[in-house]
Parts: C-alpha cells; sequence; structure tokens
C-alpha cells in the first residue's frame, strides 16, 4: 500500500476530526479521545501492526456506551454526541486499518463529521477544510482505485489526480448552483447558534443596550446603492409603551404576501428607490433592518408581518443567515395612524422630565423647533459613557440619567427625548436598529456590528414621523486592513456559499435565459413538501426495505451456503444457465462459460469442503471465503 | 455498468445526505451533496471516455492446443489523440482467468500483453469482441463493454498421452517390416510428383522425360512412412468424434517427433507425407477444423501406404474397406 495513500487517509480523518473542532461547539472533555489520531497514524504510517481484534472490539463497545451517556447526560444533545462519537470512532479506525475498504470507511466518516460540522457552524473555515477534504478525498478514491487493481507505483496518478480534482471541483460547483433550494424541513432542528440581540423583541429592559454595545460580532453586511447618503441609520422595529424600566410594542401585525417577487409594503419607484443588499446573520430575532422608510423587500419566503410603525417581521426568527433586497423611499414617513395617543403614553412620576421639556422649549416654538431644542440640549448638557452605574433606590434610570448621573448610551438619550416631547404633547416613539457601519472598501459594502446597535426616536413633526437622534456621535475603532480584507472573503463565502437560495437560482437562470428567452423558474413553494418525499424519501425507504429484505434473504442459510447461494446468484445474473437444481459443478462450469472466471470454481472448492466435507470454517477461511466473494461480486 | 460493493454505500450515502440537505435547506450540506454527486458523475463520464474507442488484436505466436494453458498476446490499441485509458481489464470470454490488465495505454498508442488462456474446445475462435471492464477513475462504478477485436486463434485438438494406445508404434512391429537395411540417404526410387513433396526433390531429368513432375526417394523416407486414415464420415457420437480427433491429433504429433514421415486421410482433406514441426502444423490445422462429412471424396491419388493407422468412427463405417490395409485400428468408441 503506498505511502500517500496511507498519509491521504490520516488527512481525511484528520479533516473531519478537525471540521468539528472549528465549530467551537465540541465539548473540550469529548474531544481528548482525539489526541488518539496521532500515535493512530504514527503506527499507520510507520507500517506497525493494527491494534489486536478484541481490543478494538472493546473499545468500539465502550465508545458506545459513552455515546449514550454523552447524548443523554453530558451535553444533553445527542446531535452533539454523534459529532463526540465520530471522534473516538475515527481514533479507533485508525489503530486498526488493513485494507481499502477500512479507508473507506474512514473516508464516509470524515464526511458524516462534515455534514455534521456543517450544522454546527457557517464559518469560512469550514469552507476551507472542505476543500481541502475535497482534493484529498479525489486524491485517496483515485488511488484507492489502483490499490485495488493492484497497479500503483506501475502508473503516474499525478496527471490523472490532478485532471479529477479539477473536474470534481468544477462538477461540485455545477451542482451546488443547480441544485434546487427547496427546503423540506421534515425532521430535526437547526443547530448553528444564533447571535443574541438587544432590542429587538416585543419587550426590551431599560438599560439593555449597554451589555452588547462592545460586542463585535458581525450583524449584518450590506452591498448599498452608490446614491445613498452616510452614514446610514439601519431601522429595525419602533417601541411605544414605557412603563419606567421596560419599552413595549403594542402595535397589531399584518401580515403581508409576496406580489410577483416583491413583499410590498407601500408604493414606491426601483429607479429613486434607495436599494441595499442586505445579509444578516443567524440572529435570535425576526426583524428585518433597512434604511427608513422600507417599501419592498425582494427575499426568500412567503410571507411577513408589517405594523403601523413601517417595522417588518419575518414569521420566524432568523436561525439562518437571511439575505434580502430592501427598496426604500427617501422620503419620511406619513403619519397615517388613527391613533396617536399611544405616542403620547406617559409613566407615572414624569413632574421633572416635563419641567426640564418646558425650560429647555419655548411655548412659542414650533412642534420640529421644539424637538430640535430637546436634541441639542441633551447632546451638548450628556456626556456619552457605557459605564452607567444602577439608579439610587426608589429613582426611576431616565430619572437618574437626566439630573442625577448626566451620562449614558443611546436608550437613556432616546428614552429621555421621547419622555420629554410627549410631556409636551408631541407624538414619538423610540426606534431601535444599528447606526453607521464600517465600510470595507476591498469589497464595497458596509460591516455592521453589535456595537453599531442603536436606538433613536421618530416624533411627529407637521405630519410625518421625523426622525431625531439626541446621542452625541462617538467615535468608532478603526478596523485594520487585513481584517477588512479577510471580513471581505468571509462576506463573499457567505454570500456566494452560506446564503446561496433559491433567489439567487433565480437570478442565474434569468441571466442565463437572457438570450433565449426561457420560460421563468416555476415557484417551488407548493411543491416542496412532495418533492422531498418524491425525491428522497421514497426511494430511500425503498432501498432500506430493500437492504434489509436482501441482508434477511442469505443470513437464513448461515454463512458458507448464504455466501454459496450468492455467488449462484451473480452466475445466473451474468447469464449462466442456472436453476435451482443446478450443482456447485454446474454453477462452476456455468461461471467458467459466463467469463467469471476461476475464482468461482475456487470458491465453489471451499463451499463444498465446509458444506459437505464437514470442515468447521476457521476464521482465517472465513475471511479468505468472504474475500473470494467480493471478488467475485466486484 | 453496475455499482460496486463501494459504490452501492456511497449512492446510499449520497441518497441520505440529499435528504439531509433537502431537509435542512443548509448550504453547506448542499455543498458535500454536490461533491458526492460529482462524485457519481466524473464516475460515470470519466469511466465511459476512459474505454472509449478501444480495440483489440489478438495474435498468434505459437500453437495453441485445447485444454492446456497458452499464453495469447493480446494488443490494446487507445485510439483517443491525447487522453490515456487506464485500468482496463480485458477478459477472454469462456477462459478460466481473470483476464489481462493494462494498467495505462497512453493516447493513440497500444500495449501488449499476454494472457494465460485455456480452451476448452479446438476450433478457429473469431471473436468479435473481448469484454473489457474497468473502474477508472474511482471504484464506485465498473462498467463492462465489448471491445472489438481483430484477429482470431486456431485452437488445435487436446493432446494426449497415447502411450497407452500406441505402446508400440514407434517401437518394433512396423519397423520389422518396413525399415531396409539400407542407410537413410541412400536413393530407393524415382516416383510422381504427389502435393505435399518437397519441391527441391524434383529429378528434372525424369519429369522431362515423361512430362509429369517426378521426384527422388530416400530409403530413409520409404522406411517411415505413416498413413492416418480418420475417419470423419458422418459421426454419430459428437464426444466420441471429439475423442477421436484428439487421439488422431496425438499420434501425428508423437509420430512427427519421432521423426516419422505421416501423412493424414480424411474426408475432403489429404496432407501428404511429410515430417517436421511445420508438416505437423499442417495435419493439426487440419485436426482444429476438421468436421464430420457426408461422403468420402478423398484426394488420394493412392490407398494407404506405409504403416496406416485407421481411426473409426463407429464398426459400421463406410471405411472398413481400410481395415485389412491397416496395421492399427481404432474405433473412436474406445478412445
Amino acid at each position: 500500500m503506498p505511502q500517500i495513500y496511507k498519509l491521504l487517509t490520516a488527512i481525511l480523518a484528520f479533516a473531519g476530526c478537525i471540521s468539528l473542532v472549528i465549530t467551537g461547539e465540541i465539548n473540550p472533555f469529548m474531544m481528548i479521545t482525539g489526541i488518539g489520531l496521532f500515535p493512530g497514524y504514527y503506527r499507520f504510517l510507520r507500517g506497525m501492526a493494527p491494534a489486536a481484534k478484541w481490543a478494538v472490539s472493546s473499545f468500539s463497545f465502550l465508545t458506545l456506551i459513552v455515546f449514550f451517556f454523552d447524548s443523554f447526560v453530558i451535553s444533553n444533545d445527542s446531535f452533539l454526541g454523534v459529532a463526540h462519537l465520530t471522534i473516538t470512532f475515527q481514533v479507533i479506525k485508525s489503530f486498526d486499518l488493513k485494507e481499502p475498504w477500512d479507508h473507506l470507511q474512514v473516508y464516509f466518516m470524515a464526511l458524516l463529521q462534515l455534514i455534521v460540522a456543517s450544522e454546527l457552524t457557517n464559518s469560512i473555515a469550514f469552507g476551507i477544510i472542505f476543500l481541502l477534504f475535497l482534493v484529498a478525498f479525489v486524491s485517496a478514491m483515485v488511488l484507492s482505485h489502483f490499490v485495488k487493481e493492484g497497479t500503483t507505483g506501475k502508473v503516474s496518478v499525478c496527471a490523472p489526480v490532478f485532471a479529477i480534482s479539477v473536474l470534481a471541483l468544477f462538477f461540485t460547483f455545477l451542482f451546488f448552483v443547480a441544485l434546487p433550494r427547496v427546503s423540506g424541513k421534515i425532521w430535526g432542528k437547526s443547530h448553528i447558534k444564533s447571535i443574541k440581540t438587544v432590542g429587538f423583541s416585543e419587550r426590551v429592559d431599560f438599560g439593555s443596550f449597554g451589555d452588547i454595545k462592545a460586542d463585535p460580532a458581525v450583524i449584518m453586511r450590506i452591498e448599498l446603492s452608490a446614491a445613498a447618503g452616510r452614514p446610514c441609520y439601519w431601522r429595525g422595529m419602533s417601541l411605544n409603551y414605557f412603563d419606567g424600566t421596560s419599552w413595549t410594542n403594542t402595535l397589531e401585525k399584518d401580515r403581508i404576501y409576496k406580489d410577483g417577487e416583491l413583499f410590498l409594503i407601500r408604493p414606491f419607484t426601483k429607479e429613486s428607490a434607495i436599494v441595499q443588499r442586505i445579509f444578516l446573520e443567524p440572529m435570535d430575532n425576526e426583524v428585518l433592518f433597512g434604511m427608513s422608510d422600507i417599501a419592498a423587500v425582494e427575499s426568500a419566503g412567503y410571507s411577513m408581518t408589517t405594523d403601523s410603525a413601517h417595522s417588518l417581521f419575518l414569521p420566524f426568527k432568523k436561525g439562518k443567515r437571511f439575505n434580502y433586497l430592501a427598496y426604500s423611499n427617501r422620503d419620511s414617513i406619513p403619519v397615517a395612524e388613527n391613533n396617536l395617543q399611544r405616542y403620547l403614553q406617559l409613566p407615572p412620576g414624569m413632574e421633572a422630565i416635563s419641567r426640564l421639556a418646558i425650560d429647555i422649549t419655548n411655548p412659542g416654538d414650533s412642534t420640529d423647533q421644539k424637538a430640535q431644542k430637546i436634541e441639542r440640549y441633551l447632546m451638548r448638557n450628556y456626556s456619552y459613557s457605557l459605564s452607567v452605574p444602577q439608579p439610587p433606590e426608589g429613582m426611576s434610570p431616565i430619572d437618574d440619567f437626566l439630573f442625577n448621573t448626566r451620562k449614558g448610551y443611546c436608550e437613556h438619550y432616546a428614552t429621555a427625548m421621547v419622555l420629554m416631547l410627549r410631556t409636551l404633547g408631541i407624538p414619538a416613539r423610540i426606534v431601535t436598529g444599528f447606526f453607521g457601519g464600517e465600510t470595507n472598501d476591498y469589497g464595497q459594502y458596509i460591516i455592521v456590528r453589535q456595537s453599531n446597535a442603536h436606538s433613536w426616536i421618530e416624533a411627529d413633526i407637521d405630519g410625518i414621523w421625523k426622525r431625531f437622534d439626541p446621542t452625541p456621535p462617538v467615535s468608532e475603532d478603526v478596523t485594520s486592513g487585513i481584517s477588512l480584507f479577510l471580513d471581505m472573503i468571509r462576506m463573499k463565502w457567505e454570500r456566494y456559499i452560506v446564503a446561496f437560495s433559491l433567489f439567487d437560482q433565480r437570478e442565474i437562470a434569468r441571466f442565463v435565459s437572457l438570450p433565449f428567452r426561457l420560460p421563468s423558474m416555476p415557484e417551488m413553494k407548493s411543491l416542496r413538501g412532495t418533492v422531498l418525499v418524491i425525491v428522497f424519501a421514497l426511494p430511500a425507504g425503498l432501498v432500506l426495505v430493500w437492504v434489509i429484505m436482501k441482508s434477511l434473504r442469505w443470513k437464513r442459510y448461515g454463512l458458507v451456503t448464504g455466501y454459496y447461494l450468492r455467488v449462484r446468484d451473480l452466475v445466473r445474473k451474468r447469464g449462466g444457465a442456472i436453476t435451482p437444481f443446478s450443482t456447485p459443478a454446474e454453477v462452476s462450469s456455468e461461471a467458467v462459460r459466463t467469463g467469471m472466471g476461476g475464482r468461482v470454481s475456487e470458491f465453489i472448492n471451499i463451499y463444498e469442503e465446509h458444506r459437505f466435507g464437514g470442515k468447521n470454517m476457521t476464521e482465517e477461511a472465513r475471511a479468505n471465503y468472504k474475500e473470494l466473494f467480493r471478488e467475485i461480486s466486484n | 455498468m453496475k455499482l460496486t460493493r463501494e459504490g452501492k454505500r456511497f449512492f446510499l450515502a449520497t441518497i441520505i445526505i440529499g435528504f439531509a440537505a433537502f431537509n435542512t435547506g443548509n448550504n453547506l450540506i448542499f455543498l458535500i451533496l454536490s461533491m458526492m454527486l460529482s462524485f457519481l458523475v466524473l464516475s460515470l463520464a470519466v469511466l465511459t471516455l476512459n474505454m472509449h474507442r478501444l480495440t483489440l488484436r489478438i495474435s498468434q505466436d505459437q500453437p495453441v492446443y485445447a485444454k492446456r494453458t497458452s499464453r495469447i498476446p493480446i494488443t490494446l490499441t487507445n485510439r483517443k489523440q491525447s487522453l490515456a485509458a487506464y485500468s482496463i481489464r480485458v477478459l477472454v470470454p469462456g477462459e478460466e482467468n481473470n483476464g489481462v490488465l493494462f494498467p495505462k495505454v497512453p493516447g493513440a498508442s497500444e500495449i501488449s500483453s499476454a494472457v494465460p488462456v485455456r480452451f476448452r474446445k479446438r476450433g478457429r475462435y473469431q471473436f468479435g469482441s473481448f469484454p473489457i471492464e474497468s473502474t477508472f477513475p474511482f471504484i464506485l462504478i465498473s462498467r463492462k463493454t465489448d471491445c472489438p477485436v481483430e484477429g482470431g486463434i486456431l485452437v488445435y485438438p487436446e493432446i494426449r498421452d497415447i502411450e497407452r494406445m500406441l505402446p508400440d508404434t514407434a517401437g518394433k512391429t512396423h519397423e520389422v517390416s518396413y525399415i531396409s537395411s539400407r542407410s537413410s540417404d541412400e536413393f530407393s526410387r524415382i516416383r510422381e510428383f504427389r502435393y505435399g513433396d518437397d519441391w527441391r526433390k524434383i529429378h528434372w531429368k525424369a519429369s522431362a522425360k515423361t512430362g509429369e513432375f517426378m521426384v527422388m526417394e530416400y530409403a530413409e523416407e520409404e522406411s517411415k512412412r505413416m498413413t492416418i486414415v480418420f475417419d470423419n464420415l458422418k459421426p454419430r457420437d459428437a464426444e466420441a468424434f471429439e475423442k477421436s480427433v484428439s487421439f488422431a491429433a496425438s499420434t501425428a504429433e508423437r509420430l512427427i517427433a519421432e521423426g516419422y514421415f505421416v501423412r493424414l486421410m480424411t474426408c475432403r482433406k489429404l496432407i501428404p507425407f511429410g515430417t517436421g514441426r511445420e508438416h505437423l502444423f499442417k495435419i493439426l490445422d487440419v485436426f482444429a477444423l476438421i468436421e464430420g462429412q457426408d461422403s468420402w471424396e478423398c484426394p488420394a491419388s493412392s490407398g494407404p501406404e506405409g504403416f496406416t493407422i485407421l481411426i473409426l468412427n463407429s464398426e459400421e463405417s463406410p471405411l472398413r474397406k481400410y481395415h485389412a490395409l491397416s496395421d492399427k485400428v481404432f474405433y473412436a468408441s474406445d478412445l
């Protein structure tokens, strides 16, 4: 067996295990067994003898016991249990590699590890490992062929391996683009961990923004049409009810459906709209972000919801990456609500705040002037700080901010301004979302991080919802060029691989069919469950039944006769005149006639010796018997 | 085209991964599924391309006997311009071997290899095509297809040990009667030219006088003449007939090996007296293809001559007329 073949097996085993490790979800304690891969493959590469069979069997049995314990106790997750199990099995197998079939088992196990890893991470590191795996897998499979034929060393394998690797990459790309993205979700749940966000739920506790403002985790990446000004406010949702310690959204939601390819919220023209392609990371909320005011959304999915404050929500939490095109109108949101009283709601004990609002403004000012004065006042007289102490007992946090500490972050400023405007009888609401973001010149897109989370306000100024942001500007950390470059690669990976969707397939199909005027891709919605069942579940079920029936069919005859009957079956299938009454000698002669070679005669001799000769089959003879069967059946 | 054992497992794994991909909608699983599908597609495509435009040529550089293993040279030609063909196994039909493997045949070239072959029956083998098999590039799919074969093989009858049946043929009985005391190169007589005679033995003076080709005959030739009269007239029992062919061929082989001048008389075929390896092959060529005939039309100008071995189909054979002229008579049923 050539050394390179052994080395490739080792690479694939390590690639499989590393793909699990990079997910960051593997229990470090359960990962310890993985260290065994080093001595295992060291022994194997040095040509040392495989481990004793009893040792392999004992460890395998022990691993299964640990697997159940792990699935129900340690990890309490059978999916992670499988991940841990495969690592240990890879280690056991590294001590028990004998024939080419064992190598194939390693490859299959590594494949399983990749699949498990793909459910635990979306990182680009997975992509790098996948690429390495693909090239190593192609090489190993081509070498497997030459090893099986016994021609390694006689043929230079470099050229075929290279050519087939390139072809495999090409076809993998082709299939990846062409396979229809119809998600059935018949069974299981996503194991991708979503980012915990603050401010985008129906109820937001006051002061919670401070915890996330230091988090550099990327929330979304946005490709923005050139016409848009900077910096941008990425509006999420609004909150209208404040009870002194938390904000709540009490607005009713209405479901909207796709109109053609768009979720149309209000009229717009594509030419004048600001177009944003937004790639959201997995998050624990349903909110869609975009520049205010989002008029339409183009995305996968069949429905979404909106409220009277023009916030948009998906029908599910974004457990996976989600990308969409948002079309935003340039004009402000008109006030089209009958019930503006909900935007004048105040918690008890607002007297001091009311006095302050009156002090800041003049009675003769317009609503806009009043709002601007309050905004300016907060911006100039208060300082930005993320370290805000708990308010003294009995004092509300907003009073503490306005009259005591005089320092806080966006949430304090926005809440204070909304309350002051409301005390003056101006309808106002708080808006949560993100502000700014870092422009990545390598990829011409904006990176929005968790630290860009922000809240500002919208007030009813002369019939339109006008945005005010009383938070003083804060200098942002500058990311290094290398980090931006790496982020660009990450963005491409996520854009074109992780977030590739039916939507993208439509775009490609549209582009390809442009010169031919082909009909557009059919809508897969109504078909997806049926397609999944027909294409996969049904054949898979039939194959499973067939495998079980086949296995049971031969098992009842015992090993010696069972294998003989299979060989007889093979001879019949290859055109041999075999009847149920054919003798072994006749089977042998028919095998020769049909060109199956002398191995059949050898096999039948062993069969006759053990079936009729009263011989007990030794372990070695049993292995030889099975091996002969394999050679014949191949 | 069929899936190998590994291929079946790979295919099953692909179906399961496909289910996982469509169930989860996870693009990374779609990526793995794409890889698996690309392997299957490549297996099919490369395998088909690998076995495309291949031809075989079979040649015979040595005599091939039935039921005896011989090595037959097989040449595999790859007619593709630049693509090499890998791991092509040529299977010789009806033979007890795993064929011959050609690990690599570069584009626009040919490679020869000898395959041990054991033919069960005599005759001319014009194969038309041989099955060729390959699993390249992976071990997932095996393809078996027919490849055109140029050339053919003439398989001589089985050569058996006939010591038990002809224990004294080369020994005594006939020698007592026929071997003269003259030395082997002594001139014996001049006779008419017969088919199969060596042209170099033509006696030109005598030929000019008589107007016929006349040849010189020497004492040795006269003394070591053997005639095999083989009855292939309406054989009834095919198995017995094959045995008699094998016996006759074995007899010829042994006698020529012992230096006899052997003549073969059969229905419609006559091989005149001759000896040596080439002469043996002439006789074996006849035996390789001999079949039953409806009438005795032996082109011999004379009857049995020299020591005569008569091999009869049955006791009712019309050739029993040669019984009295023959020194040894064998019946197919006894052989």
